[in-house]
């Protein structure tokens, strides 16, 4: 059976201030060079501090990375030309047993946030699953935890577009090299520290 | 006519001659690129097809390329003709016809 | 009466009309010849310059020597020219000789062997007959059927003959076409005039002139080390986009084309733009290169696989290709160019994570494919592009299915017109081309029972493949095509056996009571478009389309994808 309802936050005046002031510090002309790299770079920390957060919840330890979806690679798909975001997935498992009791304390601490909360029920047994999807709030176009039956867990975001040419950004922070080559990591834990950008020439996640 | 006007005929006459050449090869060039080869997909073989866009599709922008250097050429030549004409009229007759100015 | 297509005695090859244009390709080598001419004139009239331009200072010399370096650089390009003119001459040669009497025996054919069934249905009743003559029949009785039984055998066995002998001209002259092509083709490879080993060459005959996937790779097993890294270097146009050649050699073969064809560059738009997200999704996103062309004509193609690793944390390279238990091939529709790469892209990985959530083990790869042509408005209603698609993807997936074993599932998932591709692709060939689900969403309608030019008259046949379909309503372009086209108007969920799946949210309980309006597929867009600045200044992302990560579509196809069912 389908189902999906909305959770809103009792201080909207909350939500409201994280849409009303988000471009607060982005100048309206397209930014490039080393304003560009500061801005991304805070964009970065900010909305993974909220992703980090709500996987802290779930499980402190290590979760499955993929090089392709490590969310620091400025990605243009959903946003017009001249504007970049950030798209991020992160995987672990968790017994269904161990589901619900997390997916409550995730509701909690992103309604405290201030976000509006829609969840979405699909499918049956193994095969079931909850999402909590936070829609165009704060820095996000989409932020989304996902839990299924057959313990699978996802934490998924696609932020909002900011002004920035991709491919501009992509050369600043990574200097053209090839990310998979040991530029980052396979596993994360939420309390890893947090960086931004790489050094060319030196991958720091490489086991040569 | 002067020696200088000579000059100026075998200028003009290469410009025309690489804008005409020139400009006809790469004309050709893009007008073949973008005709049906005739090659189809026989018994739904595309490689042939794929294989004769590519390559006359690569030779269309190389002679673009060749065609943009031919213009860089006719424009300095046009300097240089223009410049003679300005010579001309400024120094009058007894202009020393075997030399030509530095005129970059 | 449809008849089922024959096929020759020996070589088994499918009694197919080979298609050509002798009159295009004739007026194609006409023009290369005044190509070449004015390309000739011109270095003639550059080098005249060079060598005579009256006048002394430096501005006189700078032109003289540009002029002689033009010249030297049209001289390479004349003579690959010169080259291609060539190959055409002898492949239109071959094609208006060899084809065309191919051809012309096609009607033969099909004659002769409906001769041939009726004679041999004519011996079966006179054979009978003449077993039913009894001690009783008079003689004359016996000796007509008797007489009978030796005239229908006489017959049968000249239809018989005479058909054999059809055979074996259409063969001969179709084995002519056919090496002729694989000819034509080695030949556009080394058009640009490359000086190699005679065994290198030969490597190239070989490889053109296999006619399967499998063919290709055992040749490719039998090359040395050092054969296959010079064939990879110096034709990497060629070896990166053959089918048959394993996948790492066709990435890193595909790398060093798209190293050289971004040096060449600039090109202008949309070639560079689409050149640079090429860059982006194989440095920022783990995407390989598994087909790349980037000068064809009208629009560059290309294909991006992704969720696959060429090297292990050693540094030590792998086979691309293990461990993967699901590879999944995206096809988009209309308008769908290398622009959309970077939409796609998204897509391809999103499907990869999610179907490998709800698998038992899954481990997904995706291609994002833009292998053809894709129709605009104007020739949407036709099923041209898409039989030119289909030929492309149907090639693709034979390449796919000779590279991964058995055990991986192959799913192709396409959207709108994408869908009339795709399952034209699967539905008109012969097998499944190793094609396991096949799904359409947004479909603006898939083949008819028959294509007449694509399958003969055999009807379009699915069997080995698990079909299924979404359309969410409120879906106007692809109800638009279902009903503007000819050729490709049957709704995808009718085909018997095809599963439907949500794609439309319906109400739901509102938390405060009462019902709300849920999520809901809007539209037709696969992507998020963008629609940033907004009134407040937010930079949102577009709302949601089939492939967006939280829709119901999108989880069903993942789904699809891991278990074989949509979501229950």
């Amino acid at each position: 059976m389908t189902r999906r309802w909305q959770i809103t936050a009792a201080a909207a005046l909350l939500a409201f201030a994280l849409t009303g002031c988000s471009n607060e510090g982005d100048s309206m002309a397209t930014p490039t060079g080393d304003e560009l790299v500061a801005q991304a770079r805070q964009h970065y920390l900010d909305y993974r501090e909220v992703t980090n957060n709500v996987q802290a919840l779930i499980f402190d330890g290590p979760w499955q990375t993929d090089v392709a979806s490590f969310g620091m690679q400025p990605v243009g798909a959903g946003c017009s030309d001249d504007t970049y975001r950030f798209d991020l997935t992160r995987t672990t498992q968790l017994e269904p047993e161990q589901q619900p009791g997390a997916s409550e304390k995730v509701l909690a601490y992103l309604t405290e946030a201030g976000y509006t909360v829609e969840g979405q029920e699909l499918g049956s047994g193994d095969s079931k699953s909850l999402d909590l999807i936070v829609r165009k709030q704060g820095d996000f176009s989409s932020l989304m935890v996902t839990f299924i039956g057959n313990g699978s867990v996802l934490v998924t975001a696609a932020t909002k577009c900011w002004p920035g040419d991709q491919a501009d950004l992509s050369g600043l922070i990574f200097g053209g090299v090839t990310l998979s080559e040991g530029y980052l990591p396979r596993e994360e834990s939420p309390s890893d520290p947090l960086f931004f950008g790489v050094t060319p020439g030196e991958p720091a996640f490489s086991t040569d | 006519m002067s020696d200088v006007e000579i000059d100026k005929l075998a200028l003009e006459g290469a410009i025309v001659l690489i804008d005409s050449s020139v400009g006809n090869y790469v004309a050709y060039a893009n007008d073949l690129w973008q005709r049906d080869t005739g090659v189809g997909n026989p018994v739904g073989r595309t490689s042939l097809r794929v294989t004769l866009e590519s390559v006359l599709g690569e030779a269309s922008l190389d002679a673009r390329a060749q065609h943009l250097a031919g213009i860089g050429i006719t424009d300095r030549l046009k300097q240089i003709n223009d410049s003679f004409t300005d010579l001309d009229v400024s120094m009058g007759k007894g202009w020393d016809d075997d030399y030509v100015t530095d005129l970059a | 009466m449809t008849t089922m297509s024959l096929t020759s005695p020996n070589r088994g090859w499918a009694l197919e009309k080979i298609e050509y244009d002798s009159g295009q390709l004739e007026g194609i080598y006409t023009d290369l010849g005044k190509l070449i001419d004015e390309g000739n004139n011109a270095q003639i009239v550059l080098h005249n310059i060079e060598d005579g331009l009256e006048g002394r200072g430096d501005s006189i010399s700078l032109v003289k020597t540009e002029s002689g370096s033009l010249a030297s650089r049209m001289k390479p390009t004349v003579s690959s020219l010169e080259r291609i003119a060539k190959v055409i001459r002898a492949y239109g040669e071959a094609v208006a000789q060899h084809a065309k009497a191919a051809n012309d025996l096609i009607d033969d054919i099909e004659a002769a062997q409906a001769t041939l069934d009726s004679a041999a249905a004519d011996f079966t009743t006179a054979q009978t007959n003449e077993r039913e003559c009894t001690a009783d029949d008079n003689r004359e009785a016996r000796s007509t059927a008797e007489q009978d039984l030796s005239d229908a055998q006489s017959a049968l066995t000249t239809a018989r003959n005479t058909l054999e002998d059809l055979w074996e001209n259409w063969e001969s002259a179709y084995s002519l076409w056919d090496e002729a092509y694989d000819a034509a083709v080695a030949g556009l490879v080394r058009s640009d005039g490359t000086t190699l080993t005679v065994l290198t060459m030969a490597a190239i005959d070989d490889l053109a002139g296999a006619d399967t996937p499998a063919e290709v790779a055992e040749i490719w097993d039998n090359l040395t080390d050092a054969q296959k890294d010079t064939l990879r270097r110096t034709y990497p146009g060629f070896i990166g986009n053959l089918e048959g050649v394993p996948y790492l050699d066709r990435f890193l073969a595909n790398k060093i084309s798209y190293d050289a064809v971004k040096a060449g560059g600039p090109y202008g738009d949309p070639l560079d733009g689409q050149l640079e997200q090429l860059g982006l999704e194989v440095t920022d996103f783990e995407g390989q290169l598994l087909e790349f062309h980037p000068f064809e004509y009208p629009q560059a193609t290309a294909a991006v696989m992704y969720g696959i690793t060429l090297e292990d944390e050693n540094g030590n390279p792998v086979d691309p290709m293990d461990g993967i238990t699901n590879v999944n091939v995206l096809v988009g529709g209309m308008f769908s160019s290398l622009d959309d790469l970077k939409n796609w892209g998204q897509s391809a990985r999103d499907l990869n994570q999610f179907a490998e959530a709800y698998g038992d083990g899954t481990k997904s790869a995706t291609i994002a494919w833009f292998g053809y042509d894709s129709p605009d408005l104007a020739s949407e209603h036709g099923m041209n592009s898409a039989t030119e698609g289909a030929a492309a993807l149907t090639e693709t997936l034979r390449g796919l299915d000779n590279e991964v074993s058995t055990n991986v599932t192959t799913s192709v998932i396409g959207h709108s017109y994408g869908s009339t591709t795709a399952f034209l692709a699967v539905g008109g060939s012969d097998d499944n081309l190793g094609v396991d689900n096949l799904i359409a969403i947004g479909s603006a309608g898939v083949p008819d029972n028959y294509h007449a030019n694509w399958t003969g008259d055999d009807p379009m046949d699915y069997s080995g493949t698990d079909i299924f379909a979404t359309r969410a309503p409120g879906d106007f372009v692809a109800r638009y095509g279902e009903v503007s086209s000819f050729g490709h108007g049957t709704n995808p969920e009718d085909i018997p056996g095809a599963v439907s799946f949500e794609s439309d949210g319906g109400e739901v309980p509102d938390l405060y009571g009462g019902t709300e309006y849920g999520l809901e597929t809007p539209g037709h867009a696969t992507h998020d478009g963008a629609n940033g600045p907004g009134p407040l200044g937010e930079w949102w992302a577009k709302d949601n389309g089939y492939l967006s990560r939280d829709t119901e579509s999108f989880r069903n196809i993942a789904h699809i994808i891991a278990t074989g069912e949509p979501i229950s």
